[in-house]
């Protein structure tokens, strides 16, 4: 019985090769994705108003059409541009699309969140704008905006699993390869459920701690 | 406090001079051409029913609110604006603000830092000051409003009272020829907003030159050199706090007092 109920185990091999290319694939799509998102959260408030107006269809286009959508647009869409980039490098542009606009609202509420009486009070004292920024606002809305931000991560982790789709060899493509093979379709998706909880939840825990202490003095 | 500019004897007849300060919202005047003089080491009070533009004129004072018109001298800076025509300079608007400390109804200290750093960091910035003189100074101001053992506590940790003592000490750390109130115990109990009138009290006995918004009419009554009374905008009357207390001569101050006093 106990080996029955284990049994989903033996696919965490062959599953787990596929965990090392959706890390990769987060890594580079957060870092990419945080810097989108400063540029797009500073550019929407610019007072150009084409630059304004630019940054904001992006952030639109990105938290609006569907990440899948986005995925087949960059990978079966840019070939007839004359672009081919590979599977890997087609799922970091769209969900570096997706992730910048999301953390692009995330670090403009966070800034909005820091109560108009601070940047009031920096005036009075004397501060110029850059100290204000730098010692008033900058340090109580990173505060505010680290856990979104980093729950973000933890969803474009799980959203990697899209990439299965247009051939990235993440665990989803791992796992759907197994189960072709074995037709043990419940283990194997088990298993690659286990896979992604076990990242998944401890950083979750992470984030509610962080948040917790962050929140301390504010 | 020491005023480092104001001592010597200069040809400045008044030491703060806002004049004709009108604060416009579309065509609803906030503010309607008021004028405040006040000396060095003088104390006014400005009361009047809520509405009557008396936190807006303040905040005019060291253009937290832009003015739609107007002139604020202090010291040797002056700074006009007038309608369109003219906004102050960055560089102007600093210096003014430099020599005016603020203490805002709902203290606005900066939540991430200690009560020392709340204090210390415009020394540093604004003045230039090292970070131990700053340290040092803060700490003597946190002294000054009996706070001391709060150096190291985040405004989090401390009481409504305390924070606002603690933006006494930190308005008052670059050393400002003026320390404007708005309505320093507005947001706090009656019994605690005793102790940071009782520190007010204790600052205007040693000098301080201030301008103080305020419903506490025995306050302004007692610690106030003058009394203004502004309604819808204007200043309906001014002079000495007893008498103005104890015979009003505008119906609308006699209104408001009525309404006030004996609550």
């Amino acid at each position: 019985m106990i080996e029955n109920l284990l049994s989903w185990t033996q696919y965490l091999p062959a599953l787990s090769k596929g965990v090392g290319v959706a890390l990769s694939m987060t890594g580079i799509v957060i870092v990419l994705g945080y810097l989108l998102g400063l540029i797009l959260a500073y550019a929407s408030v610019s007072k150009l108003q084409v630059i304004k107006i630019v940054a904001l269809v992006i952030v639109e286009v990105g938290r609006g059409v569907p990440l899948l959508v986005l995925l087949y647009i960059v990978y079966q869409g840019l070939p007839q541009l004359q672009l081919t980039p590979t599977a890997f490098a087609s799922a970091v542009i769209a969900f570096t699309w997706s992730a910048g606009a999301y953390s692009a609202e995330v670090i403009r509420t966070s800034i909005d969140a820091v109560p108009n009486g601070q940047s009031e009070a920096a005036i009075a004292v004397g501060m110029n704008r850059l100290d204000s920024f730098r010692f008033i606002i900058a340090p109580q809305a990173i505060r505010v905006g680290i856990p979104p931000l980093m729950n973000i991560a933890i969803q474009f982790f799980q959203f990697t699993s899209l990439a299965y789709v247009i051939t990235v060899p993440e665990i989803m493509q791992a796992a759907y390869f197994q189960a072709t093979v074995t037709f043990d379709y419940f283990s194997v998706f088990l298993a690659a459920a286990f896979l992604y909880a076990v990242i998944t939840i401890p950083a979750t825990m992470l984030v509610s701690r962080l948040e917790r202490h962050l929140a301390k003095h504010l | 406090m020491n005023h480092p500019v104001n001592n010597t004897e200069e040809s400045a007849p008044m030491f703060l001079r806002a004049s004709g300060i009108t604060k416009k919202y579309k065509e609803h005047r906030a503010v309607d051409n008021v004028t405040l003089e006040i000396d060095q080491g003088e104390v006014v009070s400005i009361i009047g029913p809520s509405g009557a533009g008396k936190s807006t004129f303040l905040r005019c004072i060291n253009f937290l609110e832009m003015p739609t018109e107007g002139t604020v001298s202090i010291g040797k800076e002056s700074v006009a604006v007038r309608t369109d025509s003219r906004l102050p300079s960055r560089a102007e608007l600093a210096a003014i603000r430099r020599s005016v400390g603020m203490v805002f109804q709902s203290f606005n200290l900066f939540p991430h830092l200690t009560a020392l750093r709340n204090i210390s960091l415009a020394q540093e910035r604004v003045l230039g000051r090292s970070g131990e003189e700053a340290d040092e100074k803060s700490y003597q101001l946190l002294k000054r409003v009996g706070l001391d053992k709060k150096a190291t506590a985040y405004p989090g940790q401390c009481s409504g009272g305390q924070q606002q003592r603690i933006a006494i000490a930190r308005a008052l750390a670059l050393d400002p020829l003026v320390m404007l109130f708005d309505e320093p115990t507005s947001a706090l109990d009656p019994e605690v907003g005793a102790e940071v009138l009782a520190v007010m009290r204790e600052l205007a006995d040693e000098g301080m030159t201030a301008i103080v918004v305020t419903h506490e009419m025995s306050f302004a009554r007692d610690v106030s050199d003058r009394m203004v009374v502004m309604v819808d905008g204007s200043v309906v009357e001014e002079g000495d706090p007893h008498a103005i207390m104890s015979a009003p001569s505008h119906e609308r101050t006699r209104q408001f007092l009525s309404a006030v006093v004996g609550r």
